[in-house]
């Protein structure tokens, strides 16, 4: 077991014994962040997380990545993939253990207000930027403040409940809120909550996009340099005051490389020649991978990337997807196990929601209630429809060649005609949500809280629900999003949800992939966060002596 | 001493090509980047964005201004050395492309080499006894090498070469600052993958030249003097047969340059065809256009190259080119 792992169980057990103990206060809630609320504050220091015996103190390990290095500036990162370059130069507010429940991390403890309008951050003591600046509330501030204000922020959206940031002392941050934020402290595990040193934010001339060295970062790690683009690398090196970080396990390596590698195949490669200590490989190249570790060629490990949906997205305002039996018969044909199977080599778990069932907020009923494969039901429900020849057109990444080929043969047997249209993500990611194509096939990488997911696909500028048939959902949706609610209660809440998403067939979830990381002997992989996203973070990777 | 004047002069004539050619080039390039759907805005914006963030991105590129107003305040940055910053690395392009630069002329050298003697040594041998065995092995190994396609090529070096036999790195790139051996190591497989296929070319040409050579006055008088075949091949017929292998080389290299998009794509190679590959799925256009800017600079000086070779090997050119 990796050190992460025995850390995040000692948190877990920490919080079920001060739950036991205080039974949760009632002004600070019992919510998917008021849990969080009610439990944090007794948590171990991480300081005080046990150190491995066998860490090799001078290691350099080299990581090749699917994911491509932009810039590292946290408020202008460009997709999810870039995020595992910033994970070791910036820590962040809150962390995600593997029962996606938010916690700590330079945020101690949190509060939301009863009336829920505002939350209250209690920023962790003796933690301190590279260059020996404190890490206080009003850096948190100052930094909070960038990702909701900067005009180019990636995050604008994600933070528009926040009306006020303040700091009344040196250790609170307070949040002022217009309305919902269950979704905040969620979103404070990812860029948004990294926390940049206030010096280099006031710096005119600082450009945080290339700023390598400690004059910003707050993490384990320090850049030493970066190369953006495919292939392009990010090269660190431990943090120099390291002995007196506040995360003695994290930030264990010497010198790290995360590099990025264009396809799976390569990465396969790099690993088996030695090239890299641990790979990432993804796509319909995850049954070679585990090919070759069930075979003993090659250590490594298979992860089920349960916030991943392979999906196929449909424009539900234009023709023939505006039409609901159109896209009924579409999700009744599709034979998901089927493409599980014979393309995935059953790596791929079939699901029919956002949230694969080890997620708290999946839904038995959804996954029932989703129309099952039925060919003939298929036909009948085109015939029903009244569109004379339906066509549309679907766009998708050249990786997903096979599956959409697959798709297209299986809706040929129904009588829908699907035009194949292969176009770069970069480019036809962007084209679909301006409103180019009429569907997409798009790995969807879901947040580990359903109200930021909701905000990011269904509902929010990305509107994957049609205007007209809003109204039954928008209710739940701010149910959901009510911060005073547990997170038993919000899974309660949603529950229709999906299950009026499994009914509407604006999406067609087709399965939950998972992902093999190919690694040399020395490796602890298991020491990797979030391994169930993809979206790693290597803080406490380490390699044996 | 004219004539070689006379081919510095044509070569320079050729190069002075190069200013209506970058134009053309780089016009064409940006106006079908802004003909292709979406812009740079939408890819800088990530997944799900607010349609403010978009313009907010367009209006910082000045991707909002008319195609004809950038394009010509790029051409007058360029025209002194500034090819702009490219919108995702936020970097200056010209320094993106010093970064990338030498690697790509590093495997282009590297596979250079491997072409030159694989092609001028398969040539010469196949010409040494004509018909006989060794022609025809050249001619049988030749035709193979032309049917390889560079990418296939390139992924059984790797199988065998780097997974099946470690020997060799099966991706990426040590500078040359890094120790020359780390360097050739890395390059090794990338420049065979690249160079079999031109190497083949010059290697039949070569044979092909050298034998039209045969029946030389030039040679049956020397070969009455008493010199034999070898010395006949290398003193006297190659100089002549070089000619016009030398012009394939210099459009061979040309190719050998496209081909690094492919080989750099499968050994993950941050050269410049990569870059090139990158920039234009991203339309990151300042970075598009300064790649094609310096690649369309490479060929131009490699064909003048070329043509100053071709006047030094052949009097008859410069003669020709003096009148």
């Amino acid at each position: 077991m990796g050190i992460h792992k025995g850390r995040i169980a000692a948190l877990v057990l920490a919080a079920s014994v001060v739950v036991a103990g205080c039974g949760g206060p009632a002004s600070t809630g019992q919510g998917a962040g008021a849990s969080g609320s009610a439990t944090a504050g007794a948590l171990p220091d991480a300081g005080t997380a046990p150190l491995p015996a066998d860490f090799d103190p001078d290691a350099t390990v080299t990581i090749t990545y699917s994911g491509v290095p932009g810039g590292l500036d946290p408020d202008r990162v460009t997709g999810p993939g870039e995020w595992a370059y910033l994970y070791p130069v910036y820590d962040r507010l809150t962390l995600i253990d593997d029962n996606y429940d938010v916690r700590p991390m330079l945020a101690e403890k949190w509060a939301f207000a009863p009336d829920g309008k505002s939350l209250d951050l209690t920023i962790r003591q003796g933690a301190t930027f590279q260059d020996g600046t404190p890490i206080d509330a009003a850096a948190v501030r100052t930094s909070l403040e960038r990702a909701r204000t900067l005009p180019t922020s990636t995050w604008r959206n994600s933070l528009k409940t926040v009306t006020a940031i303040d700091a009344p002392d040196a250790r609170t941050v307070r949040l002022t809120l217009s309305g919902g934020g269950a979704n905040l402290l969620a979103l404070f595990s990812q860029p948004a909550g990294m926390v940049i040193n206030p010096k280099a934010i006031a710096d005119p001339n600082a450009d945080l996009t290339r700023t390598t060295g400690p004059s910003a970062a707050s993490g384990p790690y320090q850049a030493t340099s970066i190369t953006s683009g495919g292939t392009g690398k990010v090269t660190y090196t431990q943090r120099s005051d390291h002995p007196q970080y506040w995360d003695k396990a994290a930030g264990l390596i010497k010198n790290l490389t995360i590099n990025n590698i264009p396809t799976s195949a390569q990465r396969i490669n790099a690993a088996r020649a030695g090239d890299s200590d641990i790979s990432q490989i993804t796509g319909v190249e995850v049954q070679q991978a585990n090919g070759l570790v069930k075979g003993g060629q090659q250590p490594g490990i298979l992860y089920p990337q349960t916030l991943t949906v392979q999906s196929l997205q449909f424009r539900s305002t234009r023709a023939p997807l505006n039409n609901p039996k159109i896209r009924e018969a579409i999700a009744m044909a599709i034979d998901k196990k089927g493409i599980a199977d014979s393309l995935y080599s059953g790596t791929c778990t079939v699901t029919n929601q956002p949230y694969a069932s080890a997620h708290w907020a999946h839904s038995d009923a959804a996954e029932a209630a989703a129309p099952a494969y039925d060919l003939e039901k298929a036909k009948q429900l085109v015939a029903e429809s009244g569109v004379p020849n339906p066509t549309f057109q679907l766009y998708f990444s050249p990786l997903y060649g096979p599956q959409t080929q697959v798709v297209q043969a299986q809706l040929a047997k129904i009588g829908i005609t699907v035009q194949l249209t292969p176009t770069p993500t970069q480019v036809g990611g962007p084209s679909f949500d301006k409103g180019d194509f009429d569907a997409q096939w798009f790995p969807q990488t879901n947040s580990p809280d359903p109200s930021q997911m909701i905000n990011d696909w269904y509902l929010g500028v990305t509107t994957l629900i049609p205007p007209a048939d809003q109204a039954r959902y928008t209710g739940i949706a701010e149910q959901a999003a009510d911060v005073t609610k547990s997170k038993e209660q919000r899974a309660e809440i949603l529950a229709p949800f999906w299950e009026q998403l499994a009914k509407d067939n604006y999406t067609v979830p087709i399965c939950v992939a998972s992902q093999v990381w190919l690694q040399s002997g020395k490796i602890d992989v298991d020491g990797m966060l979030y391994s169930w996203s993809g979206l790693n973070d290597f803080r406490y990777l380490y390699k044996r002596k | 001493m004219v004539g070689g004047r006379a081919v510095l002069r044509f070569a320079g004539l050729r190069l002075l090509a190069v200013i209506p050619t970058v134009l053309i080039v780089t016009f064409v390039v940006s106006l079908l980047v802004e003909l292709a759907p979406g812009d740079a805005a939408d890819a800088l914006a990530g997944s799900n964005p607010d349609p403010a963030l978009v313009e907010s991105i367009r209006r910082e590129l000045r991707l909002d201004e008319p195609f004809l107003l950038r394009y010509v305040e790029w051409l007058g940055h360029a025209v002194t050395g500034d090819l702009g910053t490219s919108y995702f690395a936020k970097t200056p392009v010209t320094e993106l492309i010093l970064q990338r630069v030498p690697v790509t002329l590093g495997l282009g050298a590297v596979a250079l080499v491997i072409m030159v003697v694989l092609g001028f040594g398969l040539g010469v041998l196949g010409a040494m006894r004509p018909g006989g065995l060794l022609d025809r092995v050249v001619s049988g190994v030749s035709a193979l090498f032309l049917a390889v396609p560079a990418f296939w090529l390139a992924l059984v070096l790797v199988l065998l070469l780097a997974v099946q036999s470690p020997l060799f790195p099966a991706i990426g790139y040590t500078p040359f600052s890094d120790g020359a051996g780390e360097w050739l190591r890395h390059l090794l497989l990338p420049g065979l993958a690249l160079a079999v296929n031109p190497a083949a070319t010059i290697a039949l040409q070569l044979k092909s030249a050298l034998l039209s050579e045969e029946g030389s006055d030039y040679l049956l008088a020397a070969r009455a003097k008493g010199l034999r075949h070898p010395s006949l091949l290398f003193k006297h017929a190659l100089k002549n047969a070089a000619v016009p292998v030398v012009t394939i080389l210099g459009f061979r290299v040309a190719v050998l340059l496209g081909g690094t998009v492919i080989i750099e794509t499968v050994f993950a190679i941050p050269g410049l065809g990569l870059l090139a590959q990158q920039t234009a799925v991203n339309q990151d256009v300042p970075v598009i256009l300064g790649v094609v800017t310096i690649t369309v600079l490479i060929i131009m000086l490699l064909n003048a190259l070329v043509d100053i070779a071709n006047g030094f090997l052949n009097p008859k050119l410069r003669i020709g080119t003096s009148r």
